[in-house]
């Protein structure tokens, strides 16, 4: 009798239970943060530049994506100082190339002057009609040199025991690179350059060879395996008969370097630890005074690579 | 090294010889000893907290962990004693006590076939006079079977029903002890430090309970013999193996399947176990969804031999556990993982013709750790541990029923670490170090109703440069003013050289490396204090209630803010925290009930600013029951109820630069991408956590086997209790749904 009424009592409870196994009400959002962003990257080898002020916004729900408001501030007047010159930007306004969230054009700031020197330190400021102003500097980040296994691009008899080409640069500061190896081709009846992405190696996934091209690392320095050297130089053409009608340039390796304000907050927006971590209130990385965003700077160093004459013939295009 | 050693046991010989011209209250020749070792007849098992009394006198003891007990100053005669355990039938035998000698008296009790007699907390429920227990669970293995299991049994998650502990949440089997840190707890297995105590990214124990023999946890206020961590130490005695025929019990869960042999050798025992996963899926709800290929297996042994024709009253135990995770995505987009566990030990018991007990151990404990990021993106993370630890531990009984206890641990330590952290950044720790640490105390047990453990743990060595030595007192006391009521308290210090280098912001984490705390840095102290009372209102009732404060100094900390490899890896914070926490139990062999409520406070103060951890959870109800049915069926029954814990609320949003695409021409701007603004750390609370499970089960006998049912349904009213906000979706992500599981065992 004792051990029916636990057993009534217990299935009583869990039937109570049910009704609380709903959620209730509950808002993870406190009260909205008024405050400002400013986002600028100096481009050291550009005479333009430009930056974007932002403001803070809520939605009904939990992500940012729901929000159709542009978000950007227009009527600051915003000045960057470097070489003892203070240059103000100009309000304008950009057409959006993605307009699923917002329709009306991008309100930004850009100018037009001589093009910063590479180390040389720089500031921003940017006072808006309220009063608030936001404020930051940085330093343009120096071209590299850069240093490659070989000094041109051969056929296979001029690699072996060697299976990949490679390219480094050194430096002791705290930068981030992106980078891209490409080869250049001209096509006749165009009239433009075309570029071919050289992958550094083609990997199995799925039953599949796919490329793997260079990602943003902190590494000073990328090999190239030949077999993907010789892939890229053989799709150039693709299924196209007339190899003829394809004249072979050279290779470029481009290399941005981020300073470290840049490589900072690249780093806080895009790392992430593993597929199954959770961690949150991350910290996005911000070097603005008096509000959020980055102001930094990038330099780009080129690397012009030339290939054999017999390796460019070797697949059937021209080199003249 | 040696020449330390052999001062030390100077030092305790010369403490013994002088306490013992106080102490010894009689050595007239009308007094004897008794002393024994009380184990289960059915395997030879030890049994602890057995109840051992002669009749018609005051005179009793109890059983400690190895089962021994000693009952000194016996007026001499001949007895009846009453031996007595909560599960097994009450022996009573006669002995005769004679004039100065030590009367050896080993008893074997045989267990009843009441099955929810052996779910029976360990402890009796008469107060152990002068015993000081303030803090300390034993929890028996008959026990943590009867908590439901999710998926697997599992005995760090049998845990988080004790009203001590919090977690951050169901889907890990990490947990928090009053306030600490989760690598504040340590968790010993035959006295070696397991440093990965999980399977499968931390989804629950490596130790499968089928190895155990008792769980003894301390909560806090914990005496000298243990040390090197603030908040808790879980030690795991295994089982022997069973001395007395050859067994072996196979079973199969929805996860894994595992086995186990035992019997007699010539002089001794052993016992091996092993497990292996077969069905990942088993573990998708607790993933989200998600599907790694999750592969493991973890195999314990232990050797025993005690031959009283070479050592009288010695046992050597040679005891192993080793165990191994592998996650092989076979796509080199995603990343791999390989963890491993090796523990080897010798320990040697010996009980000395005065009634000297000690304990010698030799254990190396290893982990290796590795997330092989592949072409993922991920972070390449490797850590290695090397502990290789030697300790001497001695008890001295003397006839006044007091005892001294000393001992040394000797550790050599080496760690290394390579990982690289969210940002990028390379760290890169290898430390070896040597850890001596000595400890003396003296437990007052002369008087009935008035108990005194004091003693200090001196860190003669220490793995740091910033700390070369550390003295840590420690004293707690009991006070019996009435046959049922017992107040304890208890004051101590204590420090830890090693940390996890985890961050606080990750909810979930897969990888805790252990490193000795860089000598930027120094060591974490925590000083406890703790009170409390005991009331045992009938035979089958008794409440508990403890109160805890503790402070916590330069507690180490993940440096959120290391972008680069030349900024500090670790920054030091502070801490405190503080509570209280009531038990009630009642205990027939029909129907058990432990039911509890907590209230506590947990902080954190990083750079003057304090904070609530994730962990803090303030107001917690446990309450765990379980009844025999009918027809041998057994119901058991866990449910929680917890207030939310911290979050940080989201308070507006951005968009931010997205600069992944640096080859646009100048006129166009890059992206933007929307982002979350955070508000204050920790400042809100999600809302109330609940969750109830059942299991059902059943033993009975197959021809001549025994097969044991076991149902479980954990959050059996599917309560959505929120784990968190996934802020790229904007979803809520919930802990763990209902979620039914089958195992079945089968004994020979």
């Amino acid at each position: 009798m004792k051990k029916r009424s636990l057993l009534i009592l217990t299935l009583l409870s869990i039937t109570t239970l049910f009704f609380a196994g709903c959620e209730e009400g509950f808002d993870p959002k406190s009260a909205l943060k008024d405050q400002y962003l400013l986002f600028c990257v100096i481009k050291g080898d550009s005479t333009a530049q430009m930056a974007v002020l932002g403001k803070t916004y809520d939605t009904d729900g939990y992500i940012p994506s729901l929000n159709t408001v542009s978000p950007e501030v227009a009527g600051a007047k915003i000045t960057v100082n470097y070489d003892k010159v203070a240059y103000q930007m100009r309000d304008t306004l950009i057409p959006r190339t993605d307009t699923s969230r917002y329709t009306d054009p991008q309100k930004a700031y850009y100018m037009k002057v001589k093009a910063p020197a590479v180390l040389q330190p720089i500031s921003i400021k940017a006072e808006l009609p309220n009063g608030v102003t936001l404020s930051a500097s940085a330093k343009i980040p120096p071209r590299l040199y850069i240093k490659r296994s070989a000094y041109t691009i051969g056929s296979t008899s001029d690699r072996s025991p060697i299976t990949s080409y490679s390219i480094s640069w050194e430096t002791t500061a705290g930068y981030l690179f992106a980078s891209r190896f490409r080869i250049a081709y001209k096509k006749d009846g165009v009239t433009e350059t075309l570029y071919k992405d050289i992958p550094q190696d083609y990997l199995l996934i799925n039953g599949k060879l796919q490329p793997v091209y260079p990602s943003v690392s902190r590494m000073q320095g990328l090999s190239f395996k030949y077999p993907s050297i010789d892939s890229a130089m053989a799709s150039v053409a693709g299924d196209d008969a007339f190899k003829g009608n394809y004249r072979i340039l050279s290779a470029t390796f481009e290399l941005i370097t981020m300073d470290e304000n840049l490589a900072k907050y690249y780093s806080s927006t895009n790392g992430f630890m593993d597929e199954f971590s959770v961690r949150l209130d991350e910290n996005i990385y911000s070097n603005i005074v008096g509000g959020l965003g980055v102001f930094g700077a990038i330099t780009r160093t080129e690397e012009t690579i030339l290939f054999d004459t017999d390796y460019i013939q070797s697949f059937g295009y021209r080199i003249r | 090294m040696v020449v330390l050693y052999r001062y030390i046991t100077l030092l305790f010989l010369i403490l013994v010889g002088t306490s013992t011209g106080f102490s010894q209250t009689d050595n007239q020749s009308g007094v004897g000893r008794l002393r024994g070792f009380i184990t289960d007849t059915t395997n030879g098992e030890a049994i602890v907290s057995a109840n051992l009394v002669l009749k018609g006198t005051a005179f009793g003891a109890n059983s400690d962990v190895h089962g021994y007990y000693y009952i000194p100053n016996i007026p001499v005669g001949e007895y009846q004693v009453l031996v007595s355990f909560v599960g097994y039938s009450t022996k009573v035998l006669k002995v005769k006590v004679k004039p100065n000698e030590i009367t050896q008296l080993n008893v074997q009790l045989f267990p009843t076939d009441i099955i929810l007699q052996d779910i029976s907390i360990t402890a009796d429920n008469s107060i152990k006079k002068n015993e000081q227990s303030i803090s300390v669970e034993q929890i028996s293995i008959k026990e943590l079977k009867a908590i439901p299991m999710g998926v697997e049994q599992d005995v760090l998650r049998a845990l988080q029903s004790s009203a001590s502990v919090s977690t951050t949440g169901d889907v890990s089997g990490r947990f928090y002890v009053r306030g600490g840190s989760s690598d504040q707890n340590m968790l010993l297995i035959d006295n070696a430090v397991l440093y990965n105590p999980f399977h499968a990214l931390g989804i629950f124990s490596v130790v499968d309970p089928e190895m155990i023999s008792l769980l003894e946890f301390h909560k806090g206020g914990f005496t000298g013999e243990y040390g090197g961590r603030l908040s808790s130490i879980l030690n795991i005695v295994t089982k022997d193996g069973n001395k007395n025929r050859f067994a072996a019990a196979g079973s199969a869960s929805m996860l894994a399947y595992k086995g186990s042999v035992e019997g007699p050798l010539p002089n001794g025992s052993f016992v091996v176990t092993g497990r292996r996963s077969y069905l990942p899926q088993a573990l998708d709800k607790f993933l989200n969804g998600k599907h790694p290929p999750f592969d493991f297996w973890d195999m314990s042994f232990k050797l025993n031999y005690s031959n009283p024709d070479i050592y009288e009253n010695g046992k050597f135990t040679v005891h192993g556990f080793f165990s191994n995770d592998n996650v092989d995505n076979k796509n080199p987009l995603k990343e791999n993982y390989d963890f491993q566990n090796q523990v080897v030990g010798l320990n040697w018991y010996q009980v000395w013709a005065s009634p000297l007990f000690s304990v010698m151990s030799f254990n190396y404990s290893g982990f290796n750790g590795q997330v092989i990021p592949n072409l993922s993106g991920s972070k390449q993370r490797k850590n290695f541990i090397g502990d290789f630890t030697s300790s001497w531990d001695f008890t001295y009984m003397y006839d006044s029923k007091d005892e001294l206890v000393a001992g040394f641990q000797n550790k050599i330590l080496k760690t290394e670490l390579t990982m690289e952290n969210l940002y990028g950044s390379l760290i890169q720790e290898a430390h070896k170090g040597l850890d001596m640490n000595a400890y003396v105390k003296y437990r007052l047990k002369r008087y009935d109703n008035f108990g005194v453990d004091a003693g200090l743990r001196l860190n003669l060595i220490s793995m740091t440069n910033v700390r070369p030595s550390f003295v840590e007192p420690r004293i707690s006391l009991t006070y019996v003013p009435n046959p049922t009521l017992l107040i304890k308290a208890a004051v101590g210090r204590y420090s830890q050289t090693l940390t996890t280098l985890t961050n606080e912001n990750d909810l979930i984490t897969i990888f805790e490396p252990w490193i000795i705390i860089p000598d930027y840095l120094k060591p974490s102290e925590s000083t406890h204090y703790i009170a409390g009372i005991q009331w045992f209102m009938t035979e089958n009732f008794s409440l508990n209630l403890e109160g805890y404060y503790k402070s916590i100094q330069n507690l180490t900390d993940v440096n959120n803010e290391k972008y680069t490899a030349a900024e500090k890896d670790l920054i030091s914070v502070d801490g405190e925290a503080y509570g209280m926490e009531f038990t009630a139990d009642y205990n027939t062999p029909e129907f058990f009930c432990k039911t509890s409520y907590t209230l506590a406070y947990a902080y954190k103060i990083r750079n003057g600013v304090k904070y609530a951890p994730r962990y803090d959870n303030r107001h917690t109800v446990n309450f765990l029951a379980g009844v025999n049915l009918f027809n041998g069926w057994q119901l058991n029954l866990v449910w929680q109820l917890k207030s939310g814990l911290p979050f940080t609320a989201i308070s507006g949003f951005y968009d931010r630069l997205d600069i992944g695409n640096f080859w646009l021409p100048w006129y166009i701007t890059q992206p933007f991408e929307g982002a979350t603004l955070y508000g204050e750390k920790n400042g809100d609370r999600l809302p109330v956590y609940h969750r109830m499970d059942i299991s059902l089960s059943k033993r009975f006998r197959v021809f001549f086997t025994h097969v044991t049912l076991d149902l479980s349904l954990v959050n059996v009213y599917n309560r959505n209790n929120i784990f968190y906000i996934d802020k790229n979706k904007g979803e809520k992500i919930y802990m763990l749904p209902f979620l039914p599981s089958a195992a079945v065992k089968v004994e020979l």
